[in-house]
């Protein structure tokens, strides 16, 4: 496995075609630890990152967990659009990219367990799953750790838990978030209310969408903010349980719709089709938008073309992306040759016989 | 309508956000909405402890250090980080208000790992139930692989709870 051919394919978190849920795309753990006694990332001199590295990385690295396949890199090392890549992967986060030094990343050949070194924490945990799997994540992701743990002291006491740098993630350090597609609360405008009374309830809930109650992409992730006081199965439980509440509302919107508007959705369905296979140029967030649109149209059996497969959505979400873009082309690109690469690769994508 | 951040490109990208019952509208370019941090923080730790620690008002408390890592209670209040894992015993006081707003709670009642104090009983059953759940998952998914080794671990744990009862 190498960095150079991970643009081509996408992640087996991403990739999986049993197709468990129309509105649950993937589920994500993530686990904050911090070595004992030494200062956390951002109060640490270069020197004392190093150490936290070369520590890390050697405990990792003799663990049985990691000892197999796992890909290490310094991202402080590696050029701006790898850099990119990896955060459009959801391999790293924004703040990783910017490439402190010793700044460490190592996942796995699917790209389901990513560990990030030196970043808000000296070690977080991430593991993707697809639909909503967030038990079976937790369960890998505490695997990982007490292997991990068998190698190094993490930082703990008895009444805080595990100590994190930032007070938000003390305590289980456990960050649940399940992505969800909601395009029928978005088109029917239910979606501002819904997630306000989720936020009501202690969960997070974090979206993309536009000007007013248009939406870009309808894709939502709602993730805990409390970390202590409860257990890790708790936390679990109540994200799972309000992504289930709010993916029944979605079901019956979409019944909704279909029912009430269903010319105008096989419209939209439609021409989103249309402008794949026929436009010269695309931006990002349109294709963001008519990808959400397509996937509607896959899961309410309103798609003409069965060309159309959740993979080749997943792919073209993934793929389409900036730093993507520019690992196809093999060179840097302007915006408007961007633009224009990218309504190339979709066309590419739709256009393809079925199978490929 | 120009970008928020750069004030230079003109916005593709109308971002909102709904934390902490606040709602934030943004809108950005491409490249200024690639370069955005999406963390999670709703909480502006310095904000709540300048509001928390104003009763006691006293100015010498600023000056308390961690022997460890050299982090003082001023850094902490400016940085809403704290320095190294000694900070959370030296400044605890000041910690235990604090994470009551952020988390309606100031103690763990997870899991712990060796190098904590909760025993392994405890952990054993916490995990049982986790593996069970994983286990029922990978057989809805029909990875039956998968689901073949998550029983073999849930025998193996069984057995370990089962003769640390006995003893």
């Amino acid at each position: 496995m190498q960095i150079e051919t991970l643009h081509k394919k996408i992640g087996d978190w991403l990739s999986d075609s049993r197709k468990e849920s129309d509105t649950v795309l993937s589920s994500r753990i993530r686990l904050a630890r911090n070595l004992d006694r030494k200062p956390f990332c951002h109060w640490a001199s270069s020197s004392q990152r190093k150490e936290i590295y070369n520590e890390l990385v050697g405990a990792l690295k003799s663990s049985d967990f990691c000892s197999k396949g796992m890909l290490f890199l310094r991202i402080d090392e590696l050029p701006k659009v790898d850099r990119m890549l990896l955060v459009e992967r959801y391999l790293i986060s924004i703040e990783h990219s910017h490439g402190k030094v010793y700044s460490g990343l190592a996942f796995s050949e699917g790209e389901i367990i990513s560990l990030m070194i030196n970043e808000e924490d000296h070690l977080r945990m991430q593991v993707l799953y697809p639909y909503l799997r967030l038990h079976e994540a937790f369960g890998l992701s505490q695997e990982l750790e007490m292997s991990v743990s068998k190698k190094v002291k993490f930082a703990a006491n008895r009444e805080f838990g595990f100590l994190t740098s930032c007070p938000t993630n003390v305590g289980t350090g456990l960050r649940a978030s399940v992505m969800v597609h909601l395009p029928a609360l978005v088109i029917d405008g239910q979606i501002g209310q819904i997630l306000q009374a989720v936020n009501k309830l202690g969960l997070a809930v974090r979206g993309i969408f536009g000007e007013g109650t248009q939406s870009i992409g309808s894709i939502f992730q709602i993730s805990n903010q409390v970390t202590l006081g409860k257990t890790e199965e708790e936390i679990i439980i109540d994200v799972e349980k309000m992504v289930k509440e709010v993916t029944g509302y979605e079901q019956k919107a979409r019944e909704k719709i279909v029912k009430s508007r269903k010319i105008e959705i096989e419209d939209k369905i439609g021409r989103a089709y249309g402008v794949f296979t026929n436009a010269k140029v695309l931006s990002s967030k349109e294709t963001i938008d008519l990808l959400s649109i397509l996937k509607l149209g896959i899961d309410l059996g309103l798609l003409r073309s069965g060309k159309i497969t959740d993979d080749k959505i997943n792919a073209a979400r993934i793929q389409t992306q900036p730093a993507h873009l520019q690992k196809f082309a093999g060179k840097e690109l302007t915006y408007p040759e961007r633009d224009a690469y990218r309504a190339k690769v979709l066309k590419d994508i739709f256009s393809r016989k079925r199978g490929k | 309508m120009l970008c928020d951040a750069c004030h230079k490109i003109e916005a593709t990208i109308h971002y909102t956000e709904i934390v902490g019952g606040k709602v934030i509208k943004l809108n950005l370019c491409e490249e200024c909405f690639k370069k955005k941090e999406f963390v999670n923080t709703p909480f502006n730790i310095s904000e709540l402890l300048a509001g928390l620690t104003q009763i006691g008002k006293d100015v010498s408390e600023n000056a308390v250090k961690c022997g460890n890592c050299g982090m003082s209670f001023l850094d902490f209040k400016k940085i809403g980080k704290l320095g190294c894992s000694d900070c959370y015993s030296v400044f605890r006081t000041h910690l235990v208000p604090l994470l009551k707003t952020i988390h309606k709670s100031s103690h763990h009642i997870g899991f712990m790992n060796k190098s904590g104090l909760y025993t392994e009983g405890k952990n054993n059953a916490v995990r049982l139930e986790t593996l069970k759940k994983s286990l029922s998952e990978a057989v809805k998914a029909e990875e039956f692989e998968q689901a073949a080794l998550i029983r073999d671990k849930i025998k193996e744990l069984r057995k370990k709870i089962e003769t640390k009862n006995a003893d």
